[in-house]
């Protein structure tokens, strides 16, 4: 579908592009749904589950099946943390192999493989997740929902969403680069002569694209001067809410009021800044209504479970191995996760 | 409208300051020209104006800069981004989206403007930068002049009331710059909008700038004033200049091109068209190549030649498949269609870092290219690849010298002008001699000093017998460099020949001489005083 029509003249008119496009609101609620669930669950199912519908939403959002760097990326993220804990956890009963070496040597065990194993898919979901994320919703569209008086966080966020395709072309800069200069690397001891000038150009580009945005009047307030104490206070508010709850949990009917007031304080200031304008404007339907509900609701549930009932989250494999409990509601918990693959267009 | 007082500014960990005591005004409706050679604080002397420089790069910052009356240095790049728009070099690292109109419309959308206001504006920026025909494409999918186009919108979209632009020609095309800088002179006159132009190629900037603003190498200024005080007392100067120095007429003398135009002529009418054209044996060809995506392939059918010991200079518009001509020939860009042939065998489809020795490539954003810690380090790494590392590294030295790098041959290559950057680059390719060198826009970000000095050291390394090719949208550099000349028109191969008639033939094309001169013949300031003197040698 294309996104805008040109005439002759050079006149802009857009076209029904946005019709199948997702309200970037609605993609926020399913991102904080599938990263708070694979966040506070360790069972492998439920995990599984989450990173599926992520990876058929990023699929549905691409058009592409999944390509072999995507399954060397997953595997690299499954394999990493189950070697690691294998090599280095000794406990466990069921040994798989014994190392008659002092220091390094004894148990090699099932458990330990199966610990790391859970972590791996812990780590794929929840990049899983963000990559269907930025997928979907660019850095401008996040650029424009952050809160006047966040121009770090923002800044954070946007060079966070376009890491990953920076990332990706300037390793291919790089690659190149140095091919045409005549090197080979050659295993893994020439890795930091990748690494590094990665490292500095990524640097590079995040150091751009911040006095890019500042040079752009981005971060500029619309707000008076109260206004901008009035966002110093509901930023304040609510780190106090926070830090109550955290630090002292009899206490939590202050730590409530100082989140209200917080949060009151910015739909007000949020109110009096008016509805900022859009060229393009994104369409609240009845797709993302829906989908956001859903999200929030099942994100309430784990969250509800994590206060009232945490062991159904928990898969341990120590001392012996045992397979992971399979509780139906939680799974059915996950389910709209992977409404997004069934009501989006491709991008 | 724009004030500089006493500014001197240090960069953190700088040795020395960008800028040393600036001081100059600015009034509205200006377009103000700021020249200098690479490093010698251009960029810095913009970025004091929208804030950039101290809130975002820190440093060590003295006097003061107003724009409206306000500091720069009590109020934040933020808040002066409502009144001064900034065009940087490299604009793809500073895309904040995929999208030509998001892109153009992301500054107005933060300025909270109507939505009438934002599609009229996006509207008319698209029509007047001619981008209608760019809107469908993703950013990352344009070429570097493309890009440059949809920054300058956006930029443009917000109708600053001052706007910096730092080398915003670098990497457009002939027709691209004129379109923008006569905007750009109509708007000055129109609504009184200040414009400052970072910029090397002083072809585009006589005839528009009215004010001009020339720094030293330490970041001193020199001259402000009147564009036309400021030109004579550089040591450089815009084509037609150059000449009427090298003819010892007075620049500011409006007889003096009709004397030119005469001098220009006796020359020709004696036929010494200087250059002979060499042609030895063919190192490096294409036949046939077909590359780019299959809806919108990027080179259609190109037959091209490098002959060993000659120039040939690749041209044409922005997005006619220049880089892409010079990637498939590399390697790096796979043909649908087509071979590549090396001193008579095939190569393509052979991988590039075994081609490395033999040919050398330094493509058009060089920053990929450097990651060694010094400027000499990066010559030793490619000779370290080409097992040359003992006998070779004499010849680093020598080198970095010819192209004017002794100076910072320690220092670390990404902390550079952009300028200096690209000569780096190129010195770690040249470094390993290979027999084809294959150059993607070599004088982006060069003065007119590094652009004679890369002049100078590519015939040496034709007349040495390398086969070069050099894509660039730069005339009279490739009138000065190249005997042969290709033209391409949308991946077609429009036009082939010696330079001086392929040049000629195209009005869009032709140098500053050849624009006086209605002849092919001299073409530039430096041909015209070389024929100047033999003629006078041998006139009895």
């Amino acid at each position: 579908m294309p996104e805008a029509n040109a005439t002759e003249s050079g006149r802009v008119s857009l076209a029904d592009s946005r019709r199948w496009r997702l309200h970037p609101g609605a993609w926020i609620a399913w991102a904080a749904a599938g990263a708070g669930i694979a966040l506070l669950s360790r069972n492998p199912w439920q995990l599984l589950l989450v990173g599926l519908a992520a990876l058929a939403a990023r699929f549905r959002l691409s058009g592409r099946p999944p390509g072999r760097s995507d399954a060397a990326l997953f595997l690299g993220l499954l394999a990493f943390p189950t070697l690691l804990n294998f090599a280095l956890s000794r406990t466990g009963s069921t040994v798989l192999w014994r190392l008659p070496l002092p220091w390094i040597g004894g148990n090699f065990t099932l458990e330990a493989l199966l610990f790391g194993f859970v972590a791996g898919i812990q780590i794929a979901t929840l990049l899983a997740v963000m990559i269907a994320f930025s997928g979907a919703v660019s850095s401008t569209d996040l650029l424009r929902r952050v809160p006047s008086g966040l121009y770090p966080v923002g800044l954070t966020a946007s060079i966070g969403l376009t890491f990953a395709p920076q990332a990706r072309r300037t390793f291919h800069e790089i690659r190149e680069a140095q091919e045409v200069r005549g090197y080979q690397a050659r295993g893994w001891r020439d890795l930091p002569q990748l690494i590094v000038p990665m490292v500095v150009m990524s640097l590079e580009n995040a150091l751009a694209l911040g006095e890019s945005l500042a040079s752009r009047g981005w971060g500029q307030s619309r707000l008076g001067h109260i206004g901008r104490w009035g966002m110093v206070s509901a930023w304040l508010l609510l780190a106090a809410g926070l830090v109550l709850w955290l630090v002292a949990p009899s206490l939590a009917w202050l730590s409530i009021l100082s989140l209200g007031a917080g949060l009151a304080t910015f739909v007000g200031l949020g109110r009096a800044m008016g509805r900022p304008t859009r060229f393009r404007p994104d369409t609240w339907d009845w797709r993302a209504t829906w989908l956001t509900g859903l999200c929030l609701g099942s994100l309430g549930v784990y969250v509800a479970v994590t206060l009232l009932q945490p062991g159904l989250l928990v898969y341990y494999p120590y001392p012996r191995a045992v397979w992971p409990e399979v509780h139906l509601p939680l799974l059915l918990a996950c389910l709209p996760l992977g409404l997004p693959a069934l009501v989006i267009g491709r991008a | 409208m724009l004030e500089f007082r006493h500014l001197t500014y240090t960069y953190p960990g700088g040795e020395r300051p960008a800028l040393k005591d600036v001081s100059l005004e600015v009034q509205p409706g200006d377009l103000v020209a700021v020249v200098g050679r690479s490093g010698s604080g251009k960029s810095s002397l913009l970025w004091s104006v929208n804030g950039l420089i101290p809130h975002f790069y820190g440093g060590r910052y003295a006097g003061e800069v107003l724009v409206h009356g306000v500091s720069t240095r009590r109020t934040p790049p933020q808040d002066i981004a409502a009144h001064v728009g900034t065009v940087f070099q490299e604009p793809a690292r500073r895309f904040v989206s995929q999208s030509v109109l998001d892109e153009i419309a992301f500054g107005l959308e933060i300025a909270g403007e109507s939505a009438d206001t934002l599609r009229r504006r996006v509207d008319a920026v698209v029509e007047r930068l001619e981008l209608g025909g760019l809107v469908h494409r993703p950013l990352d999918q344009m070429s570097g002049g493309e890009q440059q186009r949809v920054a300058l919108a956006a930029a443009l979209a917000r109708g600053p009331e001052l706007l910096l632009l730092d080398e915003p020609t670098s990497q457009l095309d002939r027709r691209g710059s004129a379109a923008l800088f006569a905007w750009l002179a109509d708007r000055g006159r129109q609504s009184g909008a200040t414009t400052l132009v970072a910029e090397h190629r002083l072809e585009e900037l006589v005839g528009v700038a009215t004010r001009a603003v020339y720094l030293d190498a330490q970041g001193g200024l020199v001259a402000a004033g009147a564009a036309g005080d400021v030109w004579p007392t550089m040591p450089y100067a815009a084509p037609l200049a150059s000449a009427l120095r090298r003819f010892g007429m007075d620049e500011s003398d409006p007889n003096s091109l009709g004397r030119l135009r005469q001098t220009l002529g006796d020359l020709s009418a004696a036929g010494r068209n200087g250059r002979k054209s060499k042609s030895g044996a063919v190192v490096l060809a294409g036949r046939g190549l077909c590359a780019g995506y299959d809806r919108n392939p990027a080179l259609r059918d190109v037959d091209v030649e490098v002959a060993q010991g000659t120039v040939t200079a690749v041209l044409g518009e922005n997005g006619s498949g220049k880089t892409t001509l010079l990637r498939a020939l590399v390697g790096l860009m796979p043909l649908n269609h087509g071979e590549v042939i090396f001193r008579g065998a095939r190569i393509d489809g052979r991988p590039v870092s075994k081609l490395a020795g033999a040919i050398g490539y330094v493509p058009q954003w060089p920053s990929a290219l450097l990651f060694a810690d010094s400027v000499s380090e990066e010559l030793r790494f490619t000779l370290a690849q080409s097992g040359d590392g003992v006998s070779g590294s004499e010849g680093v030295d020598e080198l970095l010298t010819r192209l004017g790098l002794a100076d910072v041959a320690d220092r670390y290559p990404r902390d550079l002008s952009s300028g200096q950057r690209q000569r780096v680059a190129l010195a770690a390719v040249l470094i390993a001699h290979p027999a084809a060198l294959l150059l993607d826009e070599p004088t982006l970000g060069m003065d007119p000093v590094a652009k004679r000095q890369l002049v100078g050291l590519l015939h040496s390394l034709a007349s040495d017998g390398a086969a070069i090719l050099v894509a660039t949208h730069d005339v009279e550099f490739a009138a000065n460099v190249a005997e042969h000349t290709i033209i391409l028109e949308a991946g077609k191969l429009a036009d082939f020949g010696s330079t001086h008639e392929t040049l000629f033939r195209r009005p869009e094309n032709r140098t500053a001489l050849q624009k006086l001169t209605g002849s092919p013949w001299p073409a530039t300031a430096e041909e015209a005083e070389a024929a100047s003197e033999k003629f006078h040698k041998s006139s009895p």
